[in-house]
Formats: C-alpha cells, structure tokens, sequence
C-alpha cells in the first residue's frame, strides 16, 4: 500500500514537471499572430482567387468536387474557415511550408502538403499541383498569412499536443463519452447527418463517408488533440484529457476508407505506414481487423477528374 | 427487447404474407397514433386548445402573431418542447396549460400527426441562400454562415443546416419564424426560462451573444424564405 502510493506520487510529480516544462516552452517560443479580418478579402482578380480558396475551403464538394470523395469539408477540422487558433489554422501552417515530413519521406511544398488533404483526409485524389483548386487555397493561405514570420511555429499551430492520458485510452470509456457528447450530431452509428436537401451538416466520423486510413486524424493522438480543443462544438475545452484521449481511440477503432497506400497486403501497409501506440490500423478490434475489409478509397469518388484539371 | 423481437416477427410475417401491401400495412399500423393525433391537433382535447388554432391547419404557424411553426421540426425536438411546457422549465403561459393536460401518449401522438403535415419552406431554395462571404454589414447574414469565432459562436447554419431548414430529430428550423419569436427565446435562454437544449448548447452560445447580434440573426432568419422565394423566382 505505502509503496503503491510513493509510486503514485513520484509518477505525478513528473508528469506535473513535464507538463509545466512543456507549457513553459510552447509559451515563450510561439509568437502569436492575428490573421486578417475574415471580411478584409481584397478586390480584384486576386481577391477573387482568394475568395475561390475560400468557397473550396467552406464546401469542398461543390467548388472541388472532382476530388472529394466523402462528406468532410475542410472546416470540418479547420475550423472558423481555417482561422481558428488551436484549430489547425491556415496561417500559422503556411509559413511552414516547404518541409520536410516523415509520412513521405521528402521534402514537401504547400502545394503537395494540399494535395495530401484531398488523398487522404477529403479521401479523394489530388488536384494537379497547377491546378486553380491548389492555386486558390494556396492564395487564400497566403492572404491569411500576410505579416507572419515565415518560418516560425505560431501560437496556436495545428491542434494544442495533449500528454499521455494518466490511463491508456480505452474503447469502452470511449463509447460512453460518444454516446453521450458526440452521438447527437455525429449519428451513434458515427456516420453524421444530412438535412433534407442532401447537405452533409455533421460529418461522418467512420465509415465509407469519412476520412479514410492514411490521413492524419485517424492517429488517436491528433484526434485527441482536436477534440479536445475543439469539440463539442462551441464547448471546446469541456471535456476532461482523459475523456478526449478515451473518445478519440472510440471513434479510431472503427473501420473507414482504405489507405490510398495500400498495395494488396495489410501486414505490408501496417509496417510501411502505420503502428505505433496510436494507431490502431491492422489491429483487431471487437473481432473486426481494422483495414482488412475497408473500401478503396477511390470507390466514392464522382468519375469527372479528367475533363476538370485545370479547374 | 423481447416485446420489439415480438414485433419484429410479426413484420416479418405480415410480410412474408402479405407481400406487396407491406406498405399499406405499415401505415396502417402507425395511423390510430397519428389519427389520435389529428384529433388533437384540429379539435383539441380536456383542457386542450386545439393546436390548429394557433399554429394553422398545416402546422405553418402564425408568423405575424409570433406562433411558430411546427410541421417540418424533428420529432425529439417537438416532444421536448411539450415535457418542457408541462414541467415548466421552459416558461410560457399559453403553452403550459395545453401541455400539461395532454397525457404522454396523447402528446406523442400530435408529434406523430405533425411530423406527417409537409414542411412550410423549400429546403432547396433556403439551402442556396448558404453565402461564404456576406457583406460584412450584415451582421445577422455573418454569424448565420459564418459564426463569431472570437466568442465560441459557431456559424447558426453548422448545426441548423445551410438555409436554416433544420436538422434530425433534434436541431430545429429557423427560416421563417418570427423576428419577436426568435428574440425572445434568446432572452429565455439567458434568463434560464428555457432549457438549453441538448447538451446546453444553445444557452451556452445565447449567453455569448449581444443584443446586437442576436437581433440581426432574427432579422436574418426571418427573412430568409422571403430572401429564398425571390432569388428563385427571377
């Protein structure tokens, strides 16, 4: 008894460090910045491909919709059209870009990080790098960006890390933080809701409909992250870390869209691009193999890309 | 769990024998609720006002005297409204009294009659009014499409549909209800006289907002099948 408890107070104590050093840093290295006005879009014909950024942005589907294979929009994480701080937001990731990543191994430009969105998050295909959908999202991120230091992580920037949860996520605590604060909109079965013209209000979170296995929400940790900050939505912030991380491997234990990377054998895509304590890829879950039995990604997308690149 | 079973089975049955008149079956099966319903709704019941003669024979309400419209809002929606009248917690004079006199099957069942009568508005028409860039002017056009993010305000239309049509069981429509109704909901939200709706998220995003804001919003909404019926029609 008396050991468990010195035990319990030395792993708390270190992760009160840890975590105080981690904030202390994320504090005095990040800038802030304040994105222009959202209705200070300039006239003109840049205006115009800033605004066209922003219509693909705000509904993908319609201004986009040769490469968009499911019902996610772009703000469905970026919030507030991709202004929100905490929500991934666009300013703070263009002056991050060019970059090098580990998801493939080289050195990417903006336009290929966009065209990573369409394949794998949007679970579409890419728009050609020259095409006028990367070249409008390209010109409405950089109008957001006007003034930031390039080169530098802002405050804000992608989705705020959370530490490790004080107990392993866990599908079954997960299930009741769903059901209680994400079902509502999110449908118990996960695949969203549309309203009676056919527009996807609340998106699907698993399924055909949702993103698929290679983006980069289906990682328990970003999906905790943006959970966290964000969701439910108007009430980011509410619900407990613990809660975030618990709801987030909920939602990641269910099956979704092949990862575009699949090459016919699970083992080799697992080893190749997933494992790893958040990602839950080629494990079973509730008897399902996760990844086994997912739909190509490519199997709900409309067939009009060729007669539209250029767009 | 057994008794759904049960059910199930004899579907399945009715079915089986009767094959193409499973439809007819169906909706004959649900009609003494909404026929019950019906009743209540057009003539009314013990202590029971009839609905029809406030909110019109089509559940279209009555705009200009503040009664909001009813036929096209969700079902869970509707029936909490009514528990919230009965029990007084969403605080309204005309509607306590009605709705603590209606027994529960007799609610359920003039939901059930409402949610057969056709919505009041063209849902395709409000859709197209989504605007990804409104005239910053307008105040109450903003934060319906776009939100005031600075404040927690989500954009009206992320959980009341693009046009504000609504929807699932829970989220109701906005386009066409009176600028005095909408107000006033507001102020009983702030005031604790109406309950936040699922999860509080509606008391919670009332409270953020100011008088400004959440007069342009009513504006907005309704106005907006008046805005919808004139770009469709040129």
């Amino acid at each position: 008894m008396a050991t468990r408890l010195i035990a319990a107070a030395l792993a708390t104590g270190t992760l009160a460090l840890a975590l105080g050093a981690g904030t202390a840093n994320a504090a005095s290295d990040a800038p802030a910045f304040t994105p222009p006005a959202a209705d200070a879009i300039p006239s003109g014909a840049f205006g115009d491909a800033i605004r066209h950024g922003q219509d693909i942005f705000l509904n993908p589907k319609k201004f986009a919709g040769q490469y968009v294979g499911n019902s996610m929009n772009c703000a469905s994480c970026h919030l507030d059209a991709g202004r929100k701080a905490g929500s991934a937001p666009l300013w703070a990731a263009y002056v991050l870009y060019p970059a090098y990543r580990s998801k493939n191994g080289h050195v990417n430009t903006l336009a290929e990080r966009l065209q990573g969105c369409f394949l794998y998050s949007m679970n579409g295909r890419m728009p050609p790098a020259d095409s006028r959908t990367i070249m409008s999202l390209e010109s409405y991120m950089y109008w957001m960006a006007k003034g930031a230091p390039t080169g530098v992580k802002l405050a804000g920037q992608g989705f705020p890390e959370l530490a490790k949860p004080a107990q392993p996520a866990d599908y079954v605590r997960g299930q009741k933080v769903y059901t209680q604060h994400c079902a509502l909109c999110h449908d118990a079965d996960g695949k969203g809701q549309q309203d009676a013209s056919g527009h996807t209000v609340f998106p699907a979170l698993w399924g055909d409909d949702s993103y698929n296995w290679g983006a980069g929400m289906h990682s328990i940790k970003t999906a905790a992250a943006f959970i966290h900050a964000n969701m439910p939505l108007s009430q980011g912030g509410t619900l407990s870390e613990q809660e975030a991380w618990d709801v987030a491997y909920f939602i990641n234990a269910h099956d979704r869209p092949q990862d575009p990377r699949f090459a016919g054998n699970l083992q080799a895509t697992t080893k190749a691009h997933h494992g790893g304590p958040d990602d839950l890829y080629g494990q079973t879950v509730n008897g399902v193999t996760l990844g086994a039995h997912s739909k190509p990604s490519t199997s709900t997308l409309p067939d009009r890309a060729e007669q539209q690149v250029g767009n | 769990m057994i008794s759904s079973n049960r059910c199930r089975r004899r579907l399945l049955g009715s079915l089986m024998a009767g094959g193409a008149l499973l439809v007819a079956g169906l909706a004959q099966a649900a009609s003494p609720a909404v026929d019950a319903g019906k009743q209540v709704y057009t003539q009314g019941a013990t202590g029971v006002t009839a609905c029809i003669t406030c909110h019109g024979a089509q559940g279209e309400g009555m705009a200009a005297a503040n009664f909001p419209f009813l036929a096209g809002q969700g079902a869970d929606y509707l029936s909490a409204q009514l528990q919230a009248f009965a029990d007084g917690s969403r605080v309204n004079p005309i509607m306590k009294p009605i709705a603590t006199a209606l027994t529960s099957a007799q609610r359920a069942a003039v939901v059930a009659y409402i949610r057969t009568l056709p919505a009041p508005w063209d849902a395709d028409k409000l859709a197209a009014q989504v605007d990804t860039q409104p005239n910053a002017q307008d105040a109450g056009a903003w934060i319906a499409n776009r939100g005031d993010w600075a404040q927690q305000i989500p954009a009206c239309i992320q959980c009341h549909a693009p046009g504000g049509i609504g929807v699932g069981p829970h989220f109701p429509a906005l386009a066409g209800l009176s600028k005095t109704y909408i107000v006033e909901q507001f102020t009983q939200w702030r005031a604790g006289q109406r309950p936040g709706g699922p999860q509080g998220l509606m008391s919670g995003i009332a409270k953020r907002m100011n008088d400004a804001q959440i007069a342009a919003v009513a504006d907005y909404f309704s106005a907006l099948p008046q805005a919808a019926s004139g770009k469709g029609a040129k």
